[in-house]
């Protein structure tokens, strides 16, 4: 996976975030948590899943802490889900091609170094 | 559909998944485009002819796909007491977000937005670092799992 790529799962990107955040490499990030760096690295690509203690202490290894909110669903993703389900296949089609065709473009140019 | 909004002389600012795309990150982008207006009368005046020209219709998870028409009509009075709005138009879905998650809306992201060339437009759009801290304070899952992403394509712009 390049590390370009959005985060596999919600704890690999709160895991991810929390390191960059405080300017750690995976290894220093492990070390701070008492953990081995091919634990945290297979946390960040989504191979393993943490439990919410190791969550907690890889995020307070880096310095920060992590809050927990339960709040109202937001319906917004389904709304645009429910439009686009609406459309004919023909122009779905289209336009999941056109999307995949913007990222595949993007990450060459990324790949690049553009 | 920014085309209207330019050609009805609407002040925005691009925000959310479309910037990204504009900025030309590598992630997979949203299927809406979300934007940000000066909230003042004249500006949401023009915004609101911008949205009868594109059939802006409210966009209501469950409701028909075509939306539903605004009780009483679009006006400014009913902008500026929204945070945001979700619309379905004629050229797709269309979110507009007065004060966007971690930001102080319009004049906040005007400070350091870009114009970036599309399609033949030359359209105003916030910064990574806007688009990222408004990010940050909404927490979503979607927006944690791209967040690493963005951080990464910032630091290579740099």
């Amino acid at each position: 996976m390049s590390k370009f790529d959005p985060a596999p799962t919600l704890a690999a990107g709160v895991i991810r975030s929390a390191r960059q955040k405080a300017g750690l490499t995976q290894r220093e990030l492990a070390e701070a948590a008492g953990i081995s760096q091919q634990v945290v690295s297979a946390y960040e690509t989504g191979r393993r899943e943490p439990t919410l203690p190791s969550l907690l202490r890889l995020v307070r290894a880096a310095g920060l802490d992590l809050r927990l909110r339960i709040e109202p669903l937001d319906p917004h993703d389904a709304g645009v889900a429910q439009y686009l389900e609406s459309l004919p296949p023909g122009l779905r089609a289209d336009l999941e091609e056109a999307t995949r065709h913007r990222v595949r473009e993007a990450r060459l140019r990324a790949i690049r170094g553009r | 559909m920014l085309e209207v909004l330019l050609r009805h002389d609407v002040t925005f600012v691009v925000i959310g998944g479309f910037a990204i795309e504009l900025h030309e990150a590598p992630v997979v982008p949203t299927r809406d485009v979300d934007i940000t207006p000066s909230g003042d009368r004249t500006n949401l005046v023009r915004l609101i002819g911008a949205l009868n020209e594109l059939k802006g219709r409210l966009r209501v998870p469950g409701g028909p796909a075509a939306g539903v028409a605004v009780p009483g009509g679009l006006t400014p009075e009913f902008l500026q007491a929204m945070v945001s709005v979700a619309l379905v138009t004629a050229a797709g879905p269309l979110d507009i977000a007065l004060l966007p998650e971690g930001t102080e809306g319009y004049d906040d992201l005007a400070r350091s937005q870009s114009h970036i060339e599309y399609q033949n437009l030359r359209l105003p759009v916030a910064s990574l670092d806007d688009i990222i801290r408004s990010k940050e304070a909404a927490g979503r899952e979607k927006d944690l799992l791209v967040l690493p992403a963005l951080r990464e394509h910032r630091r290579r712009q740099r």
